[in-house]
């Protein structure tokens, strides 16, 4: 999941603004990037969910009510993730 | 025994708790009641077993210096809030093996005291919204939109309804769940305003 995360920017958004916030409600995350649509939006989210890196409660009918929240897997990904951008951008300061 | 043992002890637990409380409800921003569960409390207790080692070397080192009526609280002080710095640095190993930092086992207890508050928050904040919506779903349409003209703007009642039939939704579900979500204090308001009020006496023009 980590590559992917790194790989796909649209999924790493989504992902950074559930860790940023702690938790979110679909509409929100829909809105977050208008250059996908509704349904991919969705569809990242459940990857997110399978992966454990987010939970997602469906108290409240309808998708673009529901609140999807962060897990501690996915707090520790985003550690992850973090420290990955970090060196990165350190090596990149150095190679120039 | 009491002020060498007990009494930084007993303070290194009480600042620990305020330290940790405060750490998860900024993190979080969830109630006070969303943030008390299994997992906080081990946190709490991770945190104060690495605070009274510090606390304990703090103590070691300022009972020289300040008089002794004064060390529980200085020491239990600096071992909590200078905890991070000296702590998060030791290793522990076994078979000369490294197992964890404390850092990876602060890092872990934290992790999951956040998750379980919010997961806790969320369930409550929903339920909450859910019987809003409910009551929400009583009123007439037009009330209804008159309310989202107030709180959201006058063209959101016809955004909404966009919305609602772009997904083959109930619109006055999808309004009335629009409005529970974003104005909520309003809303309870609101409910709650009519709710006291007397009944109405029949419209007689007729």
């Amino acid at each position: 999941m980590l590559s992917e995360l790194l790989r796909n920017n649209t999924l790493r958004t989504l992902f950074k603004a559930i860790v940023d916030r702690t938790r979110l409600q679909g509409s929100e995350l829909v809105d977050l990037d208008r250059s996908i649509t509704r349904e991919k939006t969705y569809t990242y989210l459940e990857q997110l969910r399978e992966a454990g890196l987010i939970e997602v409660d469906a108290t409240l009918p309808l998708e673009d009510f529901r609140t999807y929240y962060i897990t501690a897997e996915g707090l520790k990904m985003a550690r992850e993730i973090h420290r990955i951008e970090a060196v990165s951008s350190t090596d990149m300061r150095v190679m120039r | 025994m009491f002020i060498e043992v007990i009494l930084p002890l007993l303070l290194v637990s009480v600042f620990t708790f305020g330290r940790c409380r405060v750490d998860i409800q900024q993190a979080t921003k969830a109630q006070k009641q969303a943030c008390y569960n299994g997992e906080f409390f081990l946190y709490v207790l991770i945190a104060i077993a690495g605070n009274s080692v510090a606390t304990y070397l703090a103590s070691t080192v300022l009972c020289q210096r300040i008089p002794p009526g004064l060390v529980a609280l200085c020491s239990a002080f600096v071992g909590v809030f200078a905890f991070q710095g000296v702590m998060s640095n030791t290793n522990i190993t076994m078979f000369g093996k490294k197992t964890l930092t404390f850092e990876e086992w602060m890092n872990k207890a934290r992790d999951n005291a956040i998750a379980r508050a919010t997961a806790q928050e969320v369930q409550i904040v929903n339920k909450d919204r859910l019987s809003i919506t409910q009551e929400l779903r009583k009123l007439h349409e037009t009330e209804l939109n008159t309310y989202i003209a107030h709180y959201l703007g006058p063209t959101v009642v016809a955004q909404l309804n966009d919305k609602a039939t772009s997904i083959d939704a109930d619109p006055i579900l999808y309004k009335a769940l629009d409005l529970a979500t974003s104005k909520t204090e309003e809303v309870k308001a609101i409910l709650q305003t009519a709710r006291d009020a007397p009944p109405q006496p029949p419209n007689e023009s007729t």
